[in-house]
Parts: structure tokens; C-alpha cells; sequence
């Protein structure tokens, strides 16, 4: 080996050793994570830092960063175990995006914070031990820094006669925002308008979501809250219904990504509600007769006039019968031909009650057609025309038993 | 697909089946059959209604869903009533098919880029006979059936929102909304190629297994006159449709 190729090769063990970590010490046996309080007013901490006992994960974003930068975090932990007498405990903290030593209590500084966050204790109740930290401490205090680093906490636990044993605590603080999407331009339809944009992330297993801003008067990413916003939603487009026709709206999308960073808003866009005859109206407009809901057959068989079913024969008259010349017509004649048949109807009870057993139909009818539900009404004709196989079914092989 | 070209081939496929395995009627056939009694059928078809023949020379059907057929799925359960000397008995239908089209721009009169649907839904009951007496007996492998019956089909427009449409009605505030029934009546005509004819020992392993006695490919034509027996106001959803589907007997 001559003298060039050692100097390489010591070059090459040397940034070996530094990208390398050095082995962690062992784990704290029967370490047991129970979970992080915020401490102080407006401090109650967002599930995503991984708040219960037993959660591994501890993420904080920007709107954390902001909204608990006068906090402090209690962090509980404990031993499943009873340690031997004179066991003593530190705590250090790294610098976002750095490391301590884990296998002592004093070293420091580096990307290890200078301070020591607890000196060595001893650890009285092993079962419940907490410790604060204060919130800038973990993010670093710049939350616009636009950087993506973690935190760690280091649980550090001496026992007599044995090698220190560590705990690491894990804080992604995730400080950098998605980029903004593009957005298309809008698609104009009759009273909606539909904003489109181009994936930042078309992955399958993307977890970017959306918001979309709308306004009547145009906006930018500081003003952005002027506006209604929708979201978060994945996939690239949204109708956005019930506007008006001829008017100008303005339209922007930001992004969200995993940890809930929120991109500034993309350009703003512009469109116009366009009126657009549907085929309803196209048909209508052309001379179709239909008038559209369902056919309807009525008496009153069932005495009260707060009775359910007349009730819902009554609605059907006021809304859809009264809203036609013909359906007035009809109720008109109603009106002359009912009060002596209601009145034979009303002195029998036989008649009544075939008079109510022929008119159900009417009256799930009727239903139907105020339902706003049109599913409900697909149910209904579905489970008429089961039933009535059912019945012919029943009937026929009723005759045919012996 | 092309109607000719569809029929072309439902009719190959029954009558290659027929020439192909004219042997394997020979074959084991059925020891042990399990009652029957009803049929189950899922049948496909072009669909196209007859909605603009209410009009005179307007065309609102064709101006939003073009010229051509959209899909229409049904399916059937048919309870057998008697079946001695073929098949009598009674079915009940539920299908669907959802037409989207483009609507129109009412001052250009262009298309838009909103979008508008109808959706179909046929419920229909009807009586049936099936001719199964040479397939049952003499292993001739061909049904021929006749089907006639009532319909009630229920519809609904939905606009570029999704929501069902709605017009202005007569009164003040008032609507009309686009979803209604039209009642009607129908007939099929059609034949069926019995499936167990070519693989016989699977067939009777399918009656064992599951109690299914028969399976069958079927074709037929259906004449549907969807208009109110032509006495009512009522969206005409008459169609003639050639139909293909698969039906078991069980």
C-alpha cells in the first residue's frame, strides 16, 4: 500500500466514522411512556404530538410551532419495575436536527443543547416521573424556518453497578410548507363552477390533501381567510354549487401535506356561473308534458283529519296537485264527488277499513313523491314489486299444497 | 357494440354450441335433480328511449345524449308456477341505466361543459312460459320463451350539480322537479341455450353443490311501450331492445 492510497483510505474511515453513529447504549429495561400534557393557557396539545401513553410518535407542524410557542410539555414516563436503591436519572435535549451522548450525564454542547434540561436525580418514584420542557426548545423558536429536523429527549438512567441505560423521545418537528398546487382554469356551469388542479404528489399512496378558497372578491395568501375555504380533500377537483349566475368568483388552492403543513394559496383564478339548460329543462322547454312526479289516487277513508296518511295526502295536494290546472281541476272535482262517498265511507266499518287497505297505495305513493329522498322511493317501488311476487308466490303454492 | 354484430354472435355462440357437442348430451344425464322453482336472470341491453317521438321536430333527447345506446342492467326472479309441459310462471324485474349527456348553453344553444343525466329504472312484472319440454326430455338444449307483463319505470334528471333538476312551475315559488314513473307494458320474445348441454357432469355437480338445476344463456327481444298506454302525460320511454343475459334455474 503506498503512501496516496493510505491517505484515501484513511480519508474514506474517517467520514465512515463520522456518517456512522456511534452504537446507542441499551435501552431503559421497562421503560414505559405516559404521555405529554401542555402546561399553561391555550396549551392543550394536538393528538398528532403523540399526547397518550404508549404512542411513539411525536410530530410537531407549524401551526403547533405557533400556536404553543409560550408552552411548556410535561412529559410522563415511569419503570414497569422496581430499580435498585441509589438508581439516578438525567435528562438532555438535542438541538433540532441534532444528537447528545447518550451514555453519560454531562457531556454536552455540539447539537446537543449547552444546559442540561434535568441534572442528575434520584429517581424517587419510579412508577410516574415527569419532567417540562419548553416548547421553542423542541422547534428551535424559528417557526417559519422552513425546515424539516427532530428533536430528541433523552432519558438517561443510571443504576448501580450497571452501564447507563437511555430512553430517546423523538419530536419531527416538520417546519417546511408543501409546494402550492397549480391550479387549472375553472369549468363554468350552470350555478357552480368547478376548480381543478394539478397534483403536487400523484403517488398512489400520496397523503396530500386540498383546500380550495373561494370568494366573490379576489384575495391573496394573507388575506386569504376573507374567503370560504373548503377542505382538507384529496383529488384535484371540486364543484363548488349554489353560486350565481354572470358573477364573477375568484378561486385559489393550497396543499396539505402528512403533518398538516398547509402550502401558501396557489394564483388566483377566476370564473363566471353560466346558465345551462339541463335535459329537464330541455325537454320542458321543447313542449314535453310531463310534469314530473308520481301519479295519485285520493278519498279519505281513515276519519281524522290529523290522521298521518291524510296528512300526507294533503301535502301531496298543496304541493304538487295545486301547482297544475289539471291537478286543480282534479281536486276540485274532489271536492264535489267526496262528501257523500266519505260520508257512506264513515258510517261502516267494513268499508272504511277496505277503503284505508285500498288507498295504502295511494298513500306510499304520495310519499313517494314528497320524499326528498329519491332512493327512498326506488326502495319503495323495489320492495312493492317483491312483495308482491311474494304474495302471488304464497298464494299459488298455498293452492297447490294438498 | 353494433346490434347486428351482437346478435350475430349470441346467436353463434348457441347454435356452435349445439353443433359442437352434439355428443355430450350423451353423456351422464342428471340422476338426482333437485326441485325447481325459481329462475334468477341478469340480463344487459342497449337502451335508448323513445322520448323524443312526443315531439314534433324538437329532439331535446338526441340535442343532449347524442345519437347513440346506453347500457341498461336488469335483473330478474322469476317463481315457477307450473312446470310439467314447460314453464308457467311469474317474474318480477328491477333494472337500471344511467344516461349522462352534455348540457346545452340556452343562448348559443352549444353544448356546455356542465354535465346532465337521466337515470332509468324499470320495475316490471309479467307472466312468462318457458317452452323447456324438448330440453327436459329429449336433451334438446334450446328454451324458447314468451314474457308480457306491466311496467312501471321510474326516472330522474340530475343537473351539472348533481342534484335532481327542477323547472319553474306554474305558481309562484313553485317547482316542478324532474324525476317521475310512466307506466306501461312489455314483451319479450326469446330463446335460451341450456349450458349444462356441454358440460353435464358440472352441471349436476352445480345441483348437488348449490341446488342451481339449470344455467342458460339467453337472447331475446323485448318490445316495451313505456308511454301510459298512450292515454297519459307521462315521459315515453318506449324502446325495442335485444337482450342477452345468463339465467339459473333453481
Amino acid at each position: 500500500m503506498n503512501q496516496k492510497t493510505t491517505t484515501w483510505f484513511l480519508l474514506a474511515f474517517s467520514l465512515l466514522a463520522l456518517v456512522v453513529p456511534a452504537p446507542a447504549v441499551a435501552a431503559i429495561s421497562a421503560f414505559k411512556f405516559l404521555g405529554i400534557e401542555g402546561i399553561g393557557s391555550s396549551c392543550a396539545m394536538n393528538s398528532r404530538l403523540g399526547i397518550a401513553s404508549g404512542f411513539t410518535e411525536h410530530v410537531i407542524n407549524i401551526q403547533d410551532c405557533v400556536d404553543y410557542t409560550a408552552c411548556d410539555i410535561e412529559v410522563r414516563w415511569g419503570l414497569d419495575r422496581t430499580p435498585a436503591t441509589g438508581t439516578t436519572y438525567a435528562i438532555k435535549v438535542s438541538l433540532p436536527g441534532g444528537a447528545c451522548v447518550d451514555n453519560d450525564f454531562t457531556t454536552l454542547g455540539g447539537t446537543c443543547m449547552e444546559e442540561i434540561l434535568v441534572d442528575e436525580k434520584t429517581l424517587s418514584s419510579p412508577n410516574y416521573m415527569t419532567f417540562s420542557v419548553p416548547f421553542d426548545v423542541l422547534t428551535g423558536g424559528d417557526c417559519q424556518a422552513g425546515t424539516s429536523k427532530s428533536t430528541k429527549i433523552y432519558i438517561i438512567v443510571k443504576e448501580p453497578g450497571l452501564d447507563p441505560t437511555a430512553e430517546v423521545l423523538m419530536f419531527d418537528v416538520d417546519l417546511s410548507r408543501p409546494p402550492a398546487p397549480e391550479i387549472q382554469e375553472p369549468v363554468e356551469g350552470d350555478s357552480n363552477i368547478t376548480v381543478k388542479w394539478t397534483a403536487i404528489d400523484e403517488s398512489d399512496d400520496s397523503t396530500t390533501q386540498y383546500n380550495v378558497y373561494w370568494s366573490e372578491a379576489t384575495f391573496s395568501n394573507s388575506s386569504k381567510s376573507s374567503a370560504t375555504v373548503v377542505g382538507p380533500m384529496s383529488g384535484t377537483s371540486y364543484q363548488i354549487k349554489d353560486l350565481e349566475n354572470d358573477k364573477e368568483y375568484f378561486f385559489a388552492v393550497s396543499s396539505i401535506d402528512e403533518n398538516d403543513n398547509e402550502s401558501v394559496i396557489s394564483a388566483v383564478t377566476s370564473g363566471m356561473p353560466i346558465d345551462v339548460s339541463d335535459f329537464w329543462e330541455m325537454y320542458r322547454s321543447s313542449g314535453g308534458q310531463d310534469d314530473g312526479g308520481f301519479c295519485f289516487l285520493a278519498t279519505a277513508a281513515w276519519g281524522s283529519y290529523m290522521a298521518p296518511q291524510v296528512m300526507t295526502l294533503r301535502a301531496f295536494r298543496d304541493s304538487v296537485l295545486l301547482t297544475s290546472a289539471p291537478g286543480r281541476a282534479f281536486v276540485s272535482f274532489y271536492y264535489k264527488v267526496s262528501p257523500p262517498l266519505a260520508g257512506l265511507i264513515s258510517d261502516s266499518p267494513l268499508l272504511r277499513s277496505v277503503s284505508r287497505l285500498a288507498l295504502m297505495p295511494a298513500v306510499i305513493l304520495a310519499r313517494i313523491a314528497l320524499a326528498t329522498s329519491l332512493w327512498f322511493a326506488v326502495f319503495s317501488g323495489v320492495a312493492l314489486v317483491a312483495l308482491t311476487v311474494l304474495f302471488f308466490g304464497v298464494a299459488i303454492r298455498t293452492r297447490r299444497r294438498p | 357494440m353494433n346490434i347486428r354484430i351482437f346478435s350475430a354472435a349470441v346467436v353463434l355462440v348457441i347454435v356452435g354450441g349445439f353443433v359442437a357437442s352434439p355428443a355430450s348430451a350423451e353423456e351422464e344425464p342428471k340422476k338426482h335433480e333437485s326441485p325447481r322453482r325459481f329462475f334468477l336472470e341478469a340480463k344487459f341491453s342497449p337502451y335508448r328511449p323513445a322520448i323524443d317521438s312526443e315531439f314534433g321536430n324538437a329532439t331535446p333527447f338526441k340535442d343532449v345524449f347524442g345519437g347513440g345506446q346506453f347500457l341498461m342492467t336488469q335483473v330478474e326472479f322469476e317463481y315457477e308456477i307450473w312446470n310439467k309441459v314447460g314453464i308457467i310462471g311469474i317474474g318480477a324485474v328491477l333494472g337500471y341505466s344511467r344516461l349522462v349527456g352534455t348540457g346545452i348553453n340556452p343562448v348559443t344553444l352549444e353544448e356546455a361543459t356542465d354535465k346532465t343525466a337521466m337515470n332509468v329504472m324499470p320495475l316490471a312484472i309479467h307472466m312468462l312460459y318457458k317452452f323447456d319440454y324438448l330440453a327436459q326430455r329429449y336433451k334438446v338444449p334450446l328454451v324458447p320463451h314468451v314474457k308480457a307483463g306491466f311496467d312501471y319505470w321510474i326516472w330522474w334528471i340530475e343537473n351539472g350539480t348533481g342534484d335532481v333538476a327542477s323547472v319553474p312551475g306554474s305558481s309562484e315559488g313553485s317547482v316542478r322537479k324532474g324525476y317521475g314513473g310512466t307506466w306501461g307494458g312489455h314483451v319479450s320474445l326469446g330463446i335460451a341455450f341450456l349450458l349444462d348441454f356441454i358440460a353435464p357432469s358440472m352441471a349436476q355437480t352445480f345441483d348437488v353443490d348449490v341446488g342451481v338445476n339449470n344455467s342458460y344463456l339467453f337472447f331475446e327481444y323485448t318490445w316495451a311501450w313505456i308511454n301510459d298506454f298512450g292515454v297519459g302525460n307521462s315521459m315515453n320511454l318506449s324502446a325495442g331492445m335485444f337482450v342477452g343475459g345468463i339465467a339459473f334455474e333453481f
